[in-house]
């Protein structure tokens, strides 16, 4: 029974081999494009979670329970984020937990970056060890102008795309202290304007909190760019832990405010104060009052605000890296769930929430090529079912004669379901095994961009598509879901035809 | 013993807005083993019999019973399996599947059968190499029905219609499309299993020539038997 079933289904499709191979290679072209769009989409992921993960953030970041927006990394400027409480007790619950390989407390915020344009640009900052940062990280930073910053230095290190965006709209060219300028990195456009730009080897900047804040100015230690992503990622400007908790003014105990005096209060709230002690903060000097105060209580004022205890541990992040082999959801439900017992002023939050702007532009980039890879199903749909219909009204005749010698409704729509299906793996098949070869092609090939944009479809500086032997079983499964949903109609069709119908057409 | 028996026949054609009455009134009884030949101009309603008593069809009105079951109350799958099981067709334009050989064609619709009527393949085997040989096709199993001449074809219909030892063949004006050497040999073949496997026979022509090889003539005139010789 089967053999014959087969037969026919076979010789049926060798017979009328145009309309086999119209739908055949119909089939074989959205396999074809679907297996390499998901291979590019699964190259994506997997590049960018690798890069991301081992890069930027960890498996999992813990923020402050009082912290709501989980935009911890993303964006060039970024938004404020609330400091951790009590870090060394959430220091304490990491240390015992056992599928934690690595944490690190980072300082991250927000500062203005004070210009005598009077409009502020505004850095991403983070504060870190550096060493430990390069050690946790795998070196992911490379210093290309200046130095590092070393444990006891005061400075900044700024990313290459913020130096780059200075440039563009403040016409400012931050470079390292003590170094020449490097005209050779400039840009091509900052180049060309690089007569208009102002140089410049610090910054004065000034924390965004909702608290009191500290306008500081800081030293350029170095230029530095990420190993990848770095389109992406380049914006961060990183600040030794000194200035960041001075800028943001996190200390351990609040002024008191008794010791201060009603006159050097109200100095202290001055807004020039920088320039009434003549320190010149900013390039220029600024025009400010400076009568009714006198010098001595100034000095005083500040040197009592200076006496301020900063602390060491103000961090407004926890990136912790898993152990291999543990599932990062169950990992997350699991520190959550720690942390609250422990009370630690701290929740987990996995790396993706961590960075929305990266998982909103992977979204779109996987939206536009599921959108295509449908479009083409839709496509494909309606031909296949076009062509099979026809196919079955060229056959009344013949499905009629099968009738009336006893085949029932059933075997003729098998009948029809097997030559598509015949067709689905055969030529689908062949798309999916060659969409799989082209992308292992493609990723021996090893191709490069460093385009903004092409650097998230690749997932990384490098383009490597990945198809795995699951991805081609799946892919066939879908196309062989496509077969079987575009010949309902057509299959039908075919159950309809009756005897009669193939008497009545001789 | 009546192996169909048909009561009231009557079958309408709707045409656009006018009706075709192409059978009036048919009753007809045929016995087990009968060679029956249906005579009658073209449009008598020759062929709209033929389909109601195979199941092709079904009736306007009246009764139409085979093997005591009245088939104008089987659903669909009944009235398949009953062509299946009980009746062989032979069509005037031969219908074959294309795609299969001699022998493949005539095994079809014994690998269309299910449930305690199945065969083995050994047993398949017998049967179809008897009906080749039988049918004289013993030199072209493996050709395809477009590698045959009509004669050719309308023995493979014949051995097809033959393979599941069916109570009833109905053929259609079998020798319509042949050359009378070839359709007079088709209707010696009939007469033959006829009498050697005692099967009943129905067959229509409008070729008087023909009416010799029949044991019973039915004459079918605007929808009515007209009379029987």
């Amino acid at each position: 029974m089967n053999l014959i079933f087969i037969k026919i289904a076979f010789r049926n499709l060798s017979r009328h081999k145009v309309k086999s191979l119209i739908v055949g290679g119909l089939i074989f072209l959205v396999s074809f494009i679907m297996t390499i769009g998901n291979g590019v989409i699964k190259g994506m992921n997997t590049g960018l979670r690798k890069n991301v993960v081992e890069g930027f953030t960890g498996h999992i970041v813990l923020i402050s329970t009082n912290q709501f927006d989980k935009e911890v990394f993303g964006s060039l400027s970024g938004r404020p984020i609330a400091l951790m409480n009590d870090y060394s007790k959430t220091e304490s619950v990491l240390k015992s937990l056992n599928y934690i390989k690595d944490f690190l407390p980072v300082g991250r915020n927000v500062a203005m970056v004070l210009t005598e344009t009077r409009i502020p640009i505004f850095w991403l900052l983070i504060s870190v060890d550096m060493d430990e940062y390069q050690k946790f990280f795998n070196s992911n930073l490379i210093v290309i102008e200046g130095n590092s910053l070393l444990s006891n230095d005061t400075g900044l290190l700024i990313g290459s795309e913020q130096r780059k965006y200075a440039a563009n709209f403040f016409n400012i060219w931050f470079y390292p202290v003590g170094s020449e300028i490097n005209y050779s990195n400039m840009p091509p456009k900052v180049f060309t304007n690089r007569e208009n730009l102002e140089y410049k080897t610090d910054a004065v900047l000034m924390g965004l909190s909702e608290d009191f804040s500290s306008d500081v100015r800081i030293p350029v230690k170095g230029i530095v760019k990420f190993k990848n992503l770095n389109n992406f990622f380049g914006g961060f400007v990183f600040v030794d832990r000194k200035s960041f908790v001075e800028i943001f003014n996190y200390i351990v105990e609040k002024i008191d405010e008794s010791k201060i005096s009603e006159e050097q209060k109200k100095i202290l709230k001055e807004e020039n104060l920088d320039s009434l002690l003549e320190e010149e903060l900013f390039a220029t000097s600024l025009d400010v009052r400076k009568e009714g105060y006198k010098t001595e209580e100034i000095k005083k004022a500040i040197k009592k605000e200076k006496e301020i205890n900063y602390n060491p541990e103000a961090y407004n992040a926890v990136l912790i890296k898993l152990k291999n082999g543990i599932n990062e959801d169950v990992a997350l439900k699991k520190l959550n769930e720690e942390l609250k017992k422990s009370g630690c002023d701290a929740k987990a939050i996995s790396w993706k929430d961590a960075t929305p702007q990266l998982a909103q532009m992977i979204g779109m980039i996987q939206g536009t090529f599921n959108m295509i890879i449908f479009l083409l199903f839709l496509v494909s749909f309606i031909v296949i079912m076009n062509t099979i219909s026809m196919s079955v009204i060229e056959r009344i005749t013949e499905i009629g004669m099968m009738r009336a010698v006893g085949a029932q409704k059933r075997f003729i729509a098998n009948l029809i379901r097997l030559e598509s299906l015949i067709l689905g793996v055969v030529f689908g098949g062949g798309g999916v095994i060659s969409g799989a070869i082209t992308c292992w092609f493609i990723r021996m090939l090893k191709l490069t961009s460093k385009n903004e944009m092409m650097n998230l479809v690749f997932g990384g500086e490098v383009f490597s598509p990945l198809v795995g032997f699951g991805d081609i079983f799946s892919n066939i499964l879908v196309l062989i879901f496509l077969v079987l949903l575009a010949i309902i109609y057509p299959a039908g069709l075919a159950k309809k035809v009756t005897p009669l119908e193939a008497i009545a057409r001789e | 013993m009546a192996l169909i028996k048909v009561k009231g026949l009557k079958k309408d054609y709707p045409l656009g807005k006018t009706v075709v009455h192409a059978l009036r009134g048919i009753d007809l009884t045929v016995e087990k083993g009968e060679l029956i030949s249906v005579v009658g101009p073209s449009g008598c309603g020759k062929t709209t019999l033929l389909n109601i008593i195979g199941c092709i069809d079904h009736p306007t009105e009246g009764v139409v019973e085979i093997d005591k079951v009245d088939i104008t109350s089987l659903d669909d799958k009944k009235l398949t399996d009953l062509r299946l099981y009980k009746i062989g067709f032979i069509f005037q334009t031969f219908n074959l599947i294309p795609v299969l050989d001699v022998k493949e064609n005539i095994e079809f619709p014994l690998l269309l059968m299910k449930g305690k009527k199945t065969f083995s393949q050994k047993e398949i085997n017998q049967r179809v190499e008897r009906l080749i040989e039988e049918v004289g096709l013993k030199d072209y199993v493996k050709h395809k029905p477009a590698e045959l001449s009509g004669g050719q074809r309308q023995r493979v219909a014949i051995a097809r219609a033959l393979v599941t030892n069916p109570d009833i063949v109905l053929a259609d004006e079998p020798t319509a499309n042949l050359d009378s050497e070839t359709g007079e040999s088709i209707l010696a073949i009939m007469r033959e299993l006829n009498e050697i496997e005692k099967t009943t026979f129905i067959f229509s022509t409008h070729n008087p020539d023909v009416l010799k090889y029949a044991k019973r003539v039915i004459r079918l005139k605007d929808g009515l038997i007209v009379g029987e010789e």
